[in-house]
């Protein structure tokens, strides 16, 4: 499928292979390779400096991989006919000149790519910066520049957009809305890639998360997956009975055991078996800041002693 | 994958044309834009009001004083304005929206040195224009401006504009503001003066040549009637502009 780098009506695919980076010795982006499909939101997880944000300039051609490939449909960056329309990005709220005001700045980025200078008022409109537009950026807070930003990667209408840590600075109303605001477009058939250090922001907003840790990928898979039951906890006043048939159980309190590998329905039916009385019987969900953190141990332990 | 885009949809591609008219805009929307063209206006005045020039009587008293203003004052502020329209980019990290927006880099350097180049040639020949002006009226010499005079307003509005591309390659080049305008005090103000004391200290004659071939002794010779130092100011330009294309398409962001 050629997609002649404009408007691609199937949904335009990112994908990685291979894609490597190095600064000297310093090896940022490690022969990363995934693809991102349309209708998604992919979220990219990793702690400070795991390199999310220099994957992302890779994939903006802004830095010269040193070795491997970005393509959004089929094409380097640098080759699209029509940058701003094909794929929309906010890398870095704050890289804005500060004694140029909000709407200057759009309309800069407008003219470039010759898109309407009305579409300014109505990405403005659309991230509640109408009225700021008018004051310089050099006086927005944060949030007030994540929101300008997020207008910037919305100015082409792109089919693919990417945000590097678009919450940040954000107040709850605003954490809000770009969580709508991305499911949306998702649902309008986008891809969608978001990064974040806080995998509680992903947990309600992607459907997939990939996540790295020192340039690599550690894990890549669908939301649920990370949220799945991994076993069962049970409360009860005479639990040795259970335990000693369970040999996996172990006890995480004075009248808890957890029984990795098994269901509930499987421990309620051996207790009963036993004619053990039970207070609680429930399956084990990590929290995605659970599994995120064991994900990421390995990476960032071996992070601190380098 | 059927459906096909029509032409009515497809929006036009960006061209030089309008990767230029965007930095217009930048340009324009900021405020130290009028400050840099507002300070150049009033020190070339302020010249023309004020420096006693006991020169020639065969020469024009108000042209000299302008171009006197132009080479302490005028040219080093144009030059400065020139060199911030990258590197103020790279202070503020803008540099990468700008490239995101259009991620050919030959471009960028093109549409700016297109738009720093005109802006700094109109304002160049306005500027010297008033202050000939401004200075003809106070020598009492309103009578003797000809189409000379406009010649060399124009050759003034020229040279300016070509050091002042010059300056936004250097910027493109060092990328900090301090660093690039050090460059540039280097090769406007202390290299002629180095060349030229090592030259007589050694009678060096060939050194001595060499130095009418820095960019503002071949501005000088240029102004002064000599058309063929226009070609070698033109080649330090040209050099700034394509040392600006490679640093810019070469480099990380």
């Amino acid at each position: 499928m050629r997609t002649g780098g404009r408007y691609v009506d199937s949904g335009t695919v990112i994908r990685l292979t291979n894609l490597t980076k190095r600064y000297g010795h310093r090896t940022a982006v490690d022969g990363l390779t995934f693809e991102l499909q349309p209708g998604a939101v992919a979220g990219f997880l990793g702690p400070n400096g795991a390199g999310k944000s220099t994957t992302m300039r890779l994939i903006l051609g802004l830095d010269a991989p040193t070795a491997g490939t970005a393509l959004i449909g089929g094409r380097r960056y640098p080759e699209l006919k029509q940058p701003a329309r094909t794929i929309g990005a906010l890398l870095d709220a704050k890289a804005v000149h500060p004694a140029r005001r909000g709407r200057d700045h759009l309309r800069a980025m407008a003219l470039s790519q010759r898109i309407p200078l009305s579409r300014v008022e109505e990405v403005l409109a659309l991230t509640g910066m109408s009225e700021a537009a008018r004051l310089r950026a050099g006086t927005y807070s944060l949030g007030m520049s994540q929101r300008l930003g997020i207008a910037g990667a919305l100015l082409g209408d792109p089919q693919v957009l990417m945000l590097d840590e678009p919450v940040n600075g954000l107040d709850p109303d605003g954490v809000q809305w770009i969580r709508t605001l991305l499911r949306s477009l998702a649902g309008e058939g986008r891809t969608i890639f978001v990064s974040s250090h806080l995998m509680s922001e992903m947990e309600q907003t992607a459907d997939r998360l990939i996540v790295i840790g020192r340039g690599r990928v550690i894990a890549d898979e669908p939301i649920e997956n990370l949220l799945a039951s991994t076993g069962t906890r049970v409360r009860g006043p005479q639990l040795r009975a259970l335990a000693d048939r369970l040999d996996a159980a172990q006890w995480t309190g004075p009248d808890e055991l957890t029984v990795p590998g098994l269901t509930p329905e499987q421990v309620g039916a051996l207790a009963h078996q036993l004619g053990l009385m039970l207070y609680q019987l429930g399956p084990v969900e990590p929290s995605l800041e659970e599994s995120y953190m064991s994900l990421t141990a390995a990476s960032v332990e071996y992070g601190a002693g380098a | 994958m059927t459906t096909t885009t029509t032409a009515a949809t497809v929006p036009p591609a960006a061209t030089l044309v309008s990767t230029a008219a965007a930095e217009w805009w930048k340009l324009r929307s900021l405020r130290s834009t009028r400050w840099f063209l507002g300070g150049a206006t009033l020190v070339m005045l302020l010249m023309a009001v004020l420096e006693s020039n006991n020169g020639d009587p065969t020469t024009i008293q108000a042209v000299s004083v302008a171009v006197a203003a132009v080479n302490y004052f005028v040219q080093h502020i144009l030059a400065a304005f020139a060199m911030l329209a990258i590197t103020s980019e790279f202070a503020t990290r803008s540099i990468t929206v700008t490239l995101v927006c259009t991620p050919s880099r030959t471009r960028v350097m093109l549409a700016k040195t297109a738009v720093v180049g005109s802006v700094v040639l109109i304002a160049g020949m306005l500027v010297t224009g008033l202050g000939v002006v401004a200075g003809a009226t106070r020598f009492d010499e309103l009578g003797d401006l000809g189409a000379a005079q406009v010649v060399t307003v124009f050759k003034i509005g020229s040279y300016l504009a070509l050091l002042a591309v010059l300056a936004l390659g250097i910027g493109t080049l060092v990328r900090r503001t301090a660093g690039g305008l050090a460059v540039l005090l280097v090769l406007i103000l202390i290299l002629p003066e180095i060349l030229s004391l090592v030259a007589e200290r050694f009678g060096l004659d060939g050194l001595g040549t060499a130095i009418n071939f820095t960019p503002t002794l071949a501005g000088s010779r240029f102004i002064g009637g000599e058309w063929e130092f226009g070609l070698v100011l033109l080649g330090w330009t040209a050099a700034g502009v394509l040392g600006g294309i490679w640093a810019l398409s070469t480099r990380d962001a």
